[in-house]
């Protein structure tokens, strides 16, 4: 398979290309998060490179979060519209399974995947591992670091943590016995994410408008908007 | 500061100095939610705190487009202005999706005019800045609640003497 795979959910992003499950390349950046401006550049790149074209992928695999908003909507937005224009599936993993799935890590351990959510707030997602493979334990969440930790406490066992979230809040998990940091990755790669398809068990959707962002938008701050707001109305 | 603080302009070329003062104690991180009716001076204070920050191109409330960037040349981390305006904003999933709080930790600081209509959704170092027109016709009182202290107190009222308010 011909996989063009696009990454965009966290502060690094940047893209892949990966032919019948060798990575022909990757490129990312952490530079300044200016994923609307370098992404598409960087995936025509990689496939002028390997002397291919849009129409001849088989696929376009995209990590739909959770993550930064900005980030998501520029990746989304753009894998939708290269799946539309060529004709080629679409294909959809989050941000915390790629990086559970990340080869670096092995598949020894139980791995909790955490990314920075900013606002004070992590993603954050367990996966076990049965006959070498990685599962999911329950939904991708967005939480305090502290509720995190305070979770882990109740059920202490030995696990690597993974991405930049636990990183930024390394100091938190320090009494916790049994944790240990994946040094890498940090963040989610894309290359990562087309081996997972060309191993199999990632569903095509054949609507590409189907694929949607995955925000985990905190309820409270999104009910707590003042429609009526004081100011507002003694002036409209 | 103590929570609450007051400054006193009476001119619309004093709102600018004072915003271009107030600029000089922004930290990368920090949010000001600008709270006052229309015509209060928003605007005008923001234009005076992009000034302050070297920013050359017009300010202007970004009312329809309802976030501007513009960009800061670094000094002291800041990379970013935000200029948000969330007047026209109708939900706040709408406001969340602004992305202000996840922007501003970006080596930005953020403006945000009428933010209190989702304080929540913003970032977390947040000062709210009450704007009201005084007596006189272009004389404006900044109120500034600090709660969480991200602005130094002692720093501040010594930076802003001159347009101090007891």
């Amino acid at each position: 398979m011909k996989l063009l795979s696009l990454e965009t959910a966290t502060a690094a992003g940047g893209a892949a290309l990966v032919i019948d499950g060798v990575v022909i390349g990757e490129s990312m950046t952490t530079k300044d998060r200016r994923h609307a401006e370098t992404l598409l550049p960087s995936a025509i790149e990689l496939l002028a490179q390997a002397g291919i074209t849009v129409q001849e992928l088989d696929g376009i695999v995209i990590d739909v979060g959770p993550g930064l908003y900005t980030g998501l909507r520029v990746g989304i937005a753009t894998a939708r519209s290269l799946a539309m224009a060529s004709g080629s599936g679409l294909y959809s993993l989050t941000s915390l399974e790629v990086l559970a799935n990340d080869e670096r890590l092995g598949t020894s351990q139980t791995v909790l995947s955490v990314l920075d959510a900013r606002r004070g707030e992590v993603f954050a997602q367990y996966f076990t591992v049965e006959n070498g493979q990685r599962f999911p334990q329950g939904e991708p969440r967005v939480l305090l670091p502290g509720d995190l930790i305070e979770e882990m406490d109740t059920r202490p066992q030995s696990l690597v943590v993974v991405g930049d979230g636990g990183v930024r809040y390394q100091e938190l998990f320090a009494h916790l016995q049994g944790v240990e940091f994946a040094p890498v990755p940090l963040f989610p790669s894309p290359a990562t994410a087309a081996m997972m398809v060309e191993r199999g068990g990632v569903t095509k959707q054949d609507i590409p408008s189907d694929v949607t962002p995955i925000y985990l938008r905190d309820p409270d701050a999104v009910a707590n908007f003042k429609v009526a707001a004081p100011s507002r109305l003694a002036d409209s | 500061m103590n929570t609450t603080m007051s400054f006193r302009t009476t001119s619309l070329g004093e709102t600018h100095a004072f915003g271009e003062a107030v600029s000089e104690l922004m930290n990368p991180g920090m949010t000001i939610v600008l709270v006052g009716g229309l015509g209060a001076g928003k605007t005008a204070f923001t234009q005076g705190v992009a000034k302050g920050l070297g920013i050359e191109s017009r300010v202007t409330s970004p009312t329809f487009t309802m976030v501007a960037t513009y960009d800061v040349d670094g000094r002291r981390g800041i990379r970013t202005l935000l200029h948000a305006d969330l007047y026209r904003v109708g939900s706040g999933i709408e406001a969340d999706d602004l992305a202000i709080g996840e922007l501003v930790e970006e080596g930005a600081v953020a403006m945000v005019e009428w933010g209190d209509v989702a304080p929540d959704v913003l970032g977390g170092d947040q000062v709210f800045v009450h704007i009201e027109t005084g007596s006189e016709d272009d004389e404006r009182i900044f109120h500034f609640v600090d709660t969480d202290d991200i602005f130094n107190g002692g720093l501040i009222s010594a930076a802003f003497e001159r347009w101090g308010q007891s």
